[in-house]
């Protein structure tokens, strides 16, 4: 809470990400736009993008960067070698990838030209507006799922990682995390409840400024009387 | 005397489409033909086709297997023509609205009709006299 990153979705992945950074894609989701997909599930069952077989290690650590959590202070909780974060976030998110639900969102394409029927187009509809499926999934479903997934203009695109109908990628659950500092800010200095709480607690913060780390950037509030005029 | 129409000839026809009759039919040979000129250019000629492969379906001049490959086949077609539409219209397209149109799931809440309740009058309240005047009428009612 000292810090003003925290609940702030990083702007870019990490340098040291390479390797998993793009999820195989050439115009790969923002951090932001992962965050609003992954920390909480769009909808309340947890099977919806049915995730398999990840290390809850890496889990945590890539929730914590995706929630703001400042690379230092991730570091010092894991207390071991230094690239070590690093490792365990490409091992969750190489897990993710597998997933061809997370896949298709990550990509980002206009799913339409592969939409033959109505099935299709309905449970397109359900998993890119993340809403619940109710009841178990037909034979129909699981069989329009097999077709569209095997068309080839989405598997094309899948493999080669190119979009040729880019849209705007569902932001399942916005307002878990800010996109920018900024936005946080702007939030930071409205009059509120919530804000005149996280005041106080930051002025106490402040009175123990020896416990702060060096690498912390404190969050700061306009003084009363600026917000006064 | 059935009049076959050749690919070219149906595809100039298309602005003028022949009302379906005995006289003029569409031959599998010729649909086949239709289909590779490669003239499907968009969702218009695709729909064309369809109707026109359907009525041959119908008449039996295509097995049930051929049609199935021709779906299939004008399936990726249609992929194809919307991609080429939809690659251009950038990143703010209503793709949700798309898939709804398409599922035809109506997500517009379904109008309320209220419906007033029937009005009751209210029961008068009786008086002993109308007790009175119940009974002589119940009795003159029944000739007792």
């Amino acid at each position: 809470m000292w810090d003003e990153r925290l609940f702030v979705a990083p702007s870019e992945w990490p340098e040291e990400f390479s390797s998993i950074k793009s999820f195989g894609l050439k115009e790969a989701p923002s951090p932001y736009e992962v965050a609003c997909a992954i920390l909480v599930a769009p909808e309340v069952g947890s099977r919806f993008w049915g995730f398999k077989k990840f290390e809850g290690e890496g889990k945590a650590v890539a929730h914590w960067w995706l929630g703001g959590m400042p690379v230092e202070a991730i570091q010092k909780l894991l207390g071991q070698k230094k690239g070590r974060w690093v490792s365990l976030m490409e091992n969750y998110f190489s897990a993710l990838v597998k997933s061809r639900k997370f896949k298709l969102w990550a990509l980002g394409t206009n799913p339409v030209p592969a939409c033959p029927n109505r099935i299709t187009a309905q449970i397109l509809q359900r998993a890119l507006q993340g809403e619940a499926r109710r009841g178990n999934v037909t034979r129909g479903e699981r069989n329009a799922w097999e077709r569209f997934w095997a068309h080839p203009y989405i598997s094309t695109q899948i493999k080669t990682g190119v979009r040729r109908c880019p849209i705007e990628r569902t932001l399942y659950r916005p307002g878990l995390v800010w996109p920018s500092v900024e936005d946080k800010l702007e939030w930071v200095y409205k009059d509120g409840g919530n804000q005149e709480e996280l005041r106080k607690t930051i002025e106490w913060l402040e009175s123990r400024v020896y416990k702060r780390p060096k690498w912390l950037v404190p969050l700061k509030f306009p003084k009363q009387d600026i917000l006064a005029l | 005397m059935k009049k076959n129409l050749t690919a070219e000839e149906f595809l100039f026809s298309n602005n003028d489409l022949p009302a379906p009759s005995d006289d003029h039919q569409v031959t599998a040979e010729a649909i086949l033909a239709l289909a590779q000129t490669g003239k499907l250019r968009d969702s218009n000629d695709l729909k064309d086709f369809s109707a026109e492969m359907m009525g041959a379906l119908l008449r039996k001049e295509v097995t049930v297997g051929a049609s199935r490959e021709m779906r299939q086949w004008a399936e990726l077609i249609y992929s194809l023509i919307q991609t080429e539409s939809m690659s251009n219209s950038g990143k703010e397209i209503n793709f949700i609205g798309q898939l709804v149109q398409m599922s035809g799931v109506n997500l517009e809440e379904k109008p309320v009709i209220e419906v007033e309740p029937q009005k009751q009058l209210p029961e008068p309240e009786l008086g002993v006299e109308d007790l009175f005047t119940e009974i002589v009428e119940h009795k003159i009612a029944t000739n007792e």
